[in-house]
Order: structure tokens, then sequence, then C-alpha cells
């Protein structure tokens, strides 16, 4: 397994838990409606949120490349298919966050506004949403380019 | 345009060196195994500088290792 593959799993981990814990405390208690002056669940899903940025760059550190101690482990192709998880990525989340605001317009477009606590969901959900993306299309596309071979 | 596609003869390149290893090459050539293992299997195309790097190993001239297929 590659550093990038390495990585993505990673991500994957440490934003799905995050993306879970966030959920629970967004949809948990009361509910969106009342997420805007619920000052506990704002400060849990802030603490959920540093949790997955520190788990992040730990991870970054831990799994850095150290020349002349560790092997070669990016390259051109690992470049490649970054870029195109970034371009895959950024379509994704602007598709997700345009989507979510048309349906949250389309809910209470007869109320005449939005509860407050959705600019919490699309901020984190945004952030969330990228990196489990890019780490999902940069896993796919070394499993479609890459393959086991023999020594 | 039509549709090219790039193939190669690394794999038996390799053999003929001496039962060179993908590890070896992608030493040699500066990129990973993997991608040495996804040149193999045609599933990458690589850059105009990795593909020289390759035919230098083998010392031959980069249309020898590399072919340009037209659809």
């Amino acid at each position: 397994m590659t550093q990038t593959e390495k990585r993505s799993v990673f991500i994957l981990v440490i934003w799905g838990l995050a993306a879970c814990g966030v959920a629970a405390a967004f949809f948990g208690g009361g509910g969106p409606r009342s997420f805007g002056a619920d000052q506990g669940r704002i400060v849990a899903t802030a603490v959920v949120l540093g949790f997955g940025f520190g788990a992040f760059f730990l991870m970054l550190y831990l799994t850095r490349s150290r020349p002349g101690v560790t092997p070669l482990v990016v390259d051109e192709r690992d470049e490649t298919i970054a870029a195109r998880a970034g371009v895959i990525t950024l379509v994704v989340v602007l598709s997700s966050v345009y989507l979510t605001c048309i349906v949250l317009w389309e809910l209470h477009r007869g109320a005449g506004c939005v509860p407050v606590g959705w600019l919490w969901f699309l901020g984190y959900g945004a952030v969330i949403c990228t990196y489990l993306c890019h780490a999902t299309v940069t896993l796919v596309l070394n499993h479609r380019t890459g393959g086991r071979g023999q020594g | 345009m039509a549709k090219a596609e790039i193939s190669n003869h690394i794999r038996g390149l390799r053999f003929a060196h001496g039962e060179m290893t993908q590890q070896e090459l992608a030493d040699r050539v500066g990129c990973t195994r993997q991608t040495i293992i996804a040149l193999e299997q045609g599933r990458y195309v690589p850059s105009l500088a990795l593909a020289f790097r390759i035919a230098r190993v083998f010392e031959r001239p980069i249309e020898t290792v590399f072919n340009l297929e037209e659809a």
C-alpha cells in the first residue's frame, strides 16, 4: 500500500468518525431547529471538528516521508490521481452544497426563513464531505490504475 | 482526432535484463513499484520524462519500449 492509499484510508476513518459525531450532535437533541440556540451542541460539534483536524494533522506527521529513511512513496501517478481527485471532489462538494441549499429553500420557502443551525450544517458538512470525497476518489482511482504485481 | 493508446514492452525487457524486479526498475527510474505495475498492465500512461528514463535503463530508443496505437 502506497503512502497515498494509507493516508486516504486514515482520512476515511478520521473524518467518517467526525461525520458521525457532527450528525449525532446536529440531528439529535431537538434537531436542526433548536441547534442554533443550544450552546452545548454547538460546542460539541466544534470539539468533534477539532478532533478531526487534530487527528488529521497527527496522521500526516506520522505518515510523512523522510528522505534517506523511507523509500520513495509519492510519484507522478500519485500526483495525477490527486489532481483528478481534486477536480472530482470540487464538483461533488459544489453540487452537494447547491442541492442542500435548494432543498432547504424549498422546505422553508413558506416560512420565509431557514433555521440558522443549517448554516452550521452546511459549513461543517462541506469540510467533512471534501475530505471524505477526496479520499474515496483517490482510493477508487488508485484501484483502477494500479494492481498487485509480482516482484 | 482518433483515440490513441500507449502500450509497452517493459515486462519483457525487465526479464531480458537479468530478470530485473519491478522494485529495482522503480528505484532506477524514480517512481513507485505500483506505477511500474500499472504501466505493465496498461492502466497508466507515463509522462514523457518517465518514459525516457525507462528507455534509458533498458538502453533502447523510446519507440522500441513504447508503442503508440491509433484506435
